[in-house]
């Protein structure tokens, strides 16, 4: 039993009756009082005096009075017990408010926690979807990188460079891998360009060596063997010269001396090896339309 | 239905009893049902109305129309005959006084005790003498009362005042106005209450017309072998004819409205059981007026009475029933609190459940 509930059991509200009495008491005694009040002639008291109403009358304002009183008292009691009653409840108002006060803050911290939480997972998230993409994206260049280099240097593999000289054949195929996926690959970030550079540099040296039919990647040949063939139709020479148009000794010697000089060795540049290996040739152009550098 | 449902008591006070339409009309808009009626003298023909209408507003307008009919005809009509016969009757007698003297042997001997053959022939021949003719107000009574619906309606109790002749009736009708009683110590004997529903119905009328009959003014009448004549006579000294509560307390009701057609009133509500619940309607401004008063049939004294009625009833009645709602109130909502109160325990717990857990948590993450 908790304090309110004792409190109830042990002062029950006041009984309607006499609350009825209280207040009909007041409504009587004004009657009573109104009577009273009326002017008395001589005839009028000694007639009193004879019949002893204004003593009866008394005697029922007073009875009124006092039941009233008693009612009133019993009232103001209650009425006492009630308000301590809704103080008490006040009182618990506000302990719980206190409570819930606390409760709350507890509770809104928690949620700022979470709110972060979540935030940081949302970041995490978004970092690893990103990561995620880039590798999506890497993969999908590397595959694309893949499928050029297979198709440039099997139709090389195939044989539909041999009209023209065998480091030719390295130059058109690196020039146009180095325009397609395989270039945009290595100038992108990707984790997998060093990979990249040395597929490329590995196939390029295989090729050129079979074409030469050397024993050795670094078996070393005359350079007119690599730059020159017997029969070059004019529309390839165009076609090279067209490939190597802009490139210079300064800035890419080996480039230029395969695209521009296929007809023979006169006025060659000092720089360029006059025997070289399959190996050199191929590392030396990769080098250039591949720099490393640049990145 | 949960309507607040009161018995009531009509007290007798002759014309006054137009007051009693403005009660009606108060109780039917603070929709009080009434359960029981008692009524004394013009309380009981009120009453009679009350106990058959179907509701307090049907009551209150049958009561509106009776008394409206009241103001406009003459209910008052001298009974020359009875006239006759009372100044034959005085002439019987040597002196004034001396009539004055039997009067008062006839009083303090208490007069049933007498017994000789003088006194039961001059009652016989005194027994139907009036000043006023009973047959307005019966034609009234018959055209408004019908008798069906009092059979069916609401229990009527009336009082009436076993009758010992007209000289003597009047004398102590007399005698109690004075209240000669007070001074010698004795009263007027008591009134007697029927249960009207279970008189025959060819009797009630008379019954009814017998509480209201007046000594002098009206005839008395016969009742399975008894004079009665006006209720309002008995126990004079506490109003215990003319404020008949006590049949109402008899049967059994606890919660009775009591209206008094007179001035500060010596009825004392503390003369019956503590558990009845009595409200009083008290007049609270002007005086009722005096005797005279009680034969005062016209249209202005009517409708003002009614107005007063109406006026003291929403006063008295709607300021304790107030107060008492208050309380209920405050008791009702001391109740929902307690509710309120024992539902939060258990939201309290689980709060708090919560909170050890929320903390515990913010512990963990640091």
């Amino acid at each position: 039993m908790n304090q309110m509930q004792m409190m109830s059991t042990y002062y029950p509200i006041v009984a309607s009756k006499a609350m009825i009495d209280l207040v009909q008491g007041i409504d009587i005694n004004r009657d009573h009082i109104h009577q009273q009040r009326k002017p008395q002639k001589v005839i009028d008291r000694i007639w009193d005096i004879c019949t002893g109403e204004n003593g009866r009358r008394q005697s029922e304002i007073n009875q009124n009075l006092n039941e009233g009183l008693s009612v009133a008292i019993d009232l103001i009691q209650k009425l006492a017990t009630l308000q301590s009653h809704s103080f008490y409840a006040i009182s618990r108002v506000q302990k719980r408010l206190a409570e819930m006060n606390e409760v709350i803050t507890i509770a809104g911290n928690l949620a700022e926690d979470a709110h972060n939480k979540l935030h940081q997972l949302q970041v995490n998230l978004q970092a690893c979807l990103e990561k995620i993409d880039l590798r999506i994206q890497n993969l999908e260049i590397n595959k694309e990188c893949q499928l050029q280099m297979n198709t440039v240097f099997s139709r090389w593999e195939a044989g539909y460079l041999s009209p023209i000289p065998v480091a030719a054949r390295c130059f058109v195929a690196l020039q146009e891998l180095s325009w397609g996926h395989c270039g945009e690959l290595w100038r992108s970030q990707n984790s997998s360009r060093q990979e990249i550079w040395l597929t490329l540099c590995n196939k390029s040296v295989a090729l050129l060596k079979q074409d030469m039919g050397a024993q050795d990647p670094n078996e070393r040949f005359p350079l007119h063997h690599w730059i020159t063939q017997e029969e070059v139709s004019p529309v390839h020479a165009e076609l090279l010269s067209y490939l190597g148009e802009g490139d210079t000794v300064e800035t890419f010697p080996f480039r230029t001396v395969v695209s521009q000089y296929h007809h023979g060795e006169e006025n060659l540049p000092d720089m360029i090896p006059r025997r070289l290996s399959a190996h050199r040739l191929a590392t030396a152009l990769m080098h250039e339309f591949f720099p490393k550098e640049e990145n | 239905m949960n309507r607040e449902s009161y018995a009531i008591v009509l007290s007798g006070g002759g014309a006054k009893g137009a007051y009693q339409v403005g009660v009606l009309q108060a109780l039917a808009e603070m929709d009080i049902h009434i359960s029981a009626v008692s009524g004394a003298s013009i309380g009981s023909l009120n009453g009679a109305i009350v106990a058959s209408a179907n509701d307090t507003k049907d009551a209150y307008q049958r009561l509106d129309q009776l008394w409206t009919t009241l103001g406009e005809t003459n209910v008052l009509e001298v009974d020359s005959m009875g006239l006759i016969h009372l100044l034959a009757m005085i002439g019987l007698k040597k002196t004034a006084v001396g009539k004055l003297m039997d009067l008062g042997s006839s009083l303090f001997s208490k007069s049933p005790l007498l017994g000789s053959d003088f006194v039961a022939e001059k009652k016989r021949m005194l027994e139907n003498a009036s000043l006023l003719k009973d047959s307005p107000l019966q034609t009234l009574m018959e055209h408004y009362l019908l008798p069906e619906a009092l059979a069916k309606g609401l229990p009527l109790y009336i009082s009436l005042f076993h009758s010992y002749g007209l000289l003597e009736d009047f004398g102590m009708g007399i005698a109690g106005s004075f209240r000669w009683q007070e001074i010698f110590g004795v009263d007027t004997p008591k009134s007697e209450f029927m249960h009207v529903q279970s008189l025959p119905q060819e009797q009630q009328t008379s019954a009814l017309l017998a509480s209201a009959a007046i000594p002098l003014f009206f005839k008395t009448k016969e009742l399975e072998g008894k004079c009665f004549a006006d209720g309002g006579m008995g126990g004079m000294a506490k109003s215990q004819g003319n404020t008949p509560i006590q049949p109402l307390i008899d049967a059994g009701y606890k919660n009775i409205i009591v209206t008094h057609l007179n001035d500060a009133s010596l009825w004392s509500r503390w003369d019956f059981p503590k558990d009845v619940h009595v409200l009083e309607i008290r007049p609270q401004e002007e005086s009722f007026g005096g005797l005279m008063d009680m034969v005062r049939f016209d249209p202005v004294q009517i409708s003002k009475l009614k107005q007063r009625g109406y006026a003291d009833t929403l006063y008295c009645i709607g300021k304790a029933l107030g107060f008492v709602k208050t309380f209920q109130k405050l008791e009702q909502h001391k109740r929902l609190l307690e509710v309120a109160t024992q539902a939060s325990e258990a939201s309290d717990k689980l709060r708090d459940q919560a909170a050890m857990r929320w903390k515990s948590l913010l512990k963990t993450q640091g």
